[in-house]
């Protein structure tokens, strides 16, 4: 799967994590929009079919009111989120790859998935 | 990969920051169709996002640096259909321009000179180089240097919390590695856009909290 690391995002620990696991994994720094808006960060990464992580809970909060890629919220601390990622790497990628779009959190307790509001309406 | 990945894009105000031109004409090279940007949706009626590619960045400059030798948007223009009909895909990244008096002239691959279905071997006063507009866009990707070490709140950018300018990492973040006891380099690898200036004003503000 491909990821885009927020820049927001430990890049060394939760970078090695994914490509340890046979992940391919970029940051937005190394995209050239270091300091961008949530928005351009997130459409970035859709437009490249990559899933976005980030510790952002705001652009969290507006991706789930407008919808559209995916999106990972790691709910920890940036020293925290290599561990915690681990932990669910498994079941994230088993529920991106089954879901699709939406707004997936990792927290200690698991994976939470939120769906794009058209479809819980 | 590096900055100047395939891969790598910037934002329209970055984009017009980098051509050398002000917003609004970068949006009006849009609308009339001549530069328009690699990435462009609605997310909200609102708000639209509009990223521009490394190759379009030099598109901008070339088209930037033709405007500021007096070159006038219609010649520029018809210079571009000019040469897409001749089978150029990107004319003003794939051409070399230069000026002579009044006249808008360009190199083909084979070194020969021509103004609009004309060959042209006489004096060429003003080259457009485009080693020189490629190495001037590159330089200005990035973090800007004056931004190190100064910490500001940005809407739209981690809910207004303090971050470090020119980037979105949260004050907070890093404060949180320096209670945790983590060196400066260590912290530089987590988040390499941040420089030892940014890591001192963190150190300062954990003083101030403490």
């Amino acid at each position: 799967m491909r990821f885009v690391l927020d820049e927001d995002v430990d890049a060394r620990a939760v970078g090695s994590l994914l490509r340890r696991h046979g992940h391919e994994c970029w940051s937005i720094v190394e995209a050239g929009l270091g300091g961008s808006d949530d928005d351009e960060v997130a459409i970035y990464a859709d437009d490249h079919g990559a899933v976005l992580i980030t510790h952002d809970a705001e652009a969290t909060h507006r991706r789930r009111r407008f919808t559209f890629g995916r999106h990972v919220f790691l709910r920890c601390h940036q020293l925290d989120a290599a561990a915690l990622l681990e932990r669910h790497l498994d079941e994230l990628i088993r529920l991106v790859g089954l879901r699709g779009v939406g707004v997936y959190e990792v927290a200690r307790a698991g994976v939470t998935y939120r769906p794009p509001r058209w479809e819980t309406d | 990969m590096t900055s100047t990945d395939p891969r790598t894009v910037v934002p329209d105000k970055r984009a017009a920051e980098i051509a050398g031109i002000s917003v609004r004409r970068l949006r009006y090279w849009e609308k009339t169709d001549l530069i328009r940007p690699d990435v462009e949706r609605k997310i909200s009626p609102r708000n639209v996002v509009r990223l521009y590619s490394l190759p379009r960045l030099v598109e901008l400059a070339v088209a930037s640096e033709l405007r500021h030798q007096g070159v006038s948007l219609q010649h520029i223009r018809r210079i571009i259909e000019y040469l897409r009909r001749e089978g150029y895909e990107a004319p003003l990244r794939e051409v070399r321009f230069a000026r002579s008096g009044d006249r808008v002239l360009f190199q083909h691959a084979d070194g020969t000179w021509e103004e609009s279905g004309r060959p042209y071997q006489g004096l060429i006063v003003q080259v457009i180089d485009l080693d020189r507009i490629r190495a001037r866009v590159r330089s200005r990707l990035g973090r800007r240097e004056t931004d190190a070490g100064v910490v500001e709140k940005r809407r739209k950018v981690q809910a207004s919390k303090p971050v470090f300018r020119g980037t979105r990492v949260p004050l907070e973040a890093v404060m949180g590695y320096l209670e945790a006891g983590k060196t400066t380099d260590e912290i530089l690898a987590a988040f390499p856009s941040l420089t030892e200036e940014d890591i001192e004003a963190a150190k300062a503000a954990s003083s101030a909290v403490a």
